[in-house]
């Protein structure tokens, strides 16, 4: 298939190689009423579980690529995971509430998410809304049986293709395989993400808008 | 149960990586242990409950430890309050 993508430079260059869609699955669902509560929290422990695999992996392979100090924020994604908090009350929103997993995961996220938002004289918090969501999204994409792409496990030449790339995911990328950007010049946190660092020094393209050009991976 | 106050003297608080030191202290043992400051008590064990708090320098906050392992929990608690210069 090709498509051609017109854009701005947003740093010069020429980078060729494969592009590497990074497009998120659709993560949508429905709530639904519960009745056997007992299987559906086993259901989000089953999923909690495979979340803590692919982050031990992930950063066992960012410390690999980017050194210690990137790797350290999936470990702070790990914690809350292991948050008694944060999985206790969504237990106990399908308990008590009887709704299914991916629904009292959203709540309990959301709260969290809203919470920390809230607290805007602590930039440091605010950050940490933003693992919450990622954790989130992890969580949410085991319940529904989608893969979440891996960035941190391409292993040849590629040129990353996105809507929007979050400091975590630019975290997971490998210097020595990515060869240059292309993202939406609507996406909030790319620039910012991509304008740290090592990969500032890379091509970056803008074409707008390149929501339409992407489409889910199914 | 077992309880110990505390004056934060570091700079910056209770933030990031003494946070998470503190929740895998607590981690380690059986015993619920909370974090009390300013009216508000969260679970020790939580990292988004003790960064939720926003613990400051100059706050004074409280810690409790109840359960088999309390002593031992306020024990290294207290180690970890100490070495990361928190208090």
């Amino acid at each position: 298939m090709t498509k051609e993508l017109k854009g701005i430079a947003a740093s010069d260059g020429i980078a060729v190689a494969k592009a590497y869609m990074l497009v998120e699955p659709d993560l949508s669902f429905d709530q639904k009423t519960i009745t056997d509560t007992d299987a559906e929290v086993s259901r989000l422990k089953d999923a909690t579980k495979a979340s803590h695999d692919d982050l031990q992996l992930i950063r066992d392979k960012a410390k690999e690529s980017l050194g210690e100090e990137e790797a350290q924020v999936f470990d702070a994604h790990m914690m809350i995971l292991d948050d008694p908090e944060f999985t206790g009350a969504i237990e106990s929103k399908i308990t008590d509430d009887k709704v299914n997993a991916e629904q009292a995961l959203d709540d309990v996220s959301k709260m969290f998410i809203a919470t920390f938002e809230a607290m805007t004289d602590n930039p440091y918090m605010q950050e940490r809304a933003a693992d919450v969501k990622d954790v989130s999204k992890r969580l949410l994409s085991h319940l529904l049986g989608v893969a979440l792409p891996n960035p941190a496990l391409i292993n040849e030449e590629v040129v990353i293709v996105a809507h929007d790339l979050t400091p975590s995911d630019t975290a997971q990328l490998n210097k020595k395989y990515v060869k240059g950007f292309v993202t939406d010049i609507g996406g909030r946190t790319a620039h910012s993400a991509i304008m740290r660092g090592h990969w500032k020094f890379l091509p970056l393209l803008v074409p707008t808008p390149l929501r339409l050009a992407l489409k889910p991976v199914k | 149960m077992e309880t110990r106050d505390y004056n934060i003297i570091a700079d910056s608080g209770i933030h990031a990586r003494p946070a998470t030191l503190l929740v895998q202290s607590a981690s380690k043992f059986q015993s619920d242990v909370n974090l009390a400051y300013n009216g508000k008590s969260v679970n020790l064990k939580s990292i988004m409950g003790v960064m939720s708090l926003g613990v400051g320098k100059g706050a004074d906050v409280t810690i409790t430890a109840e359960g088999a392992d309390e002593a031992d929990a306020i024990a290294a608690i207290d180690e970890t309050m100490k070495k990361e210069g928190l208090a």
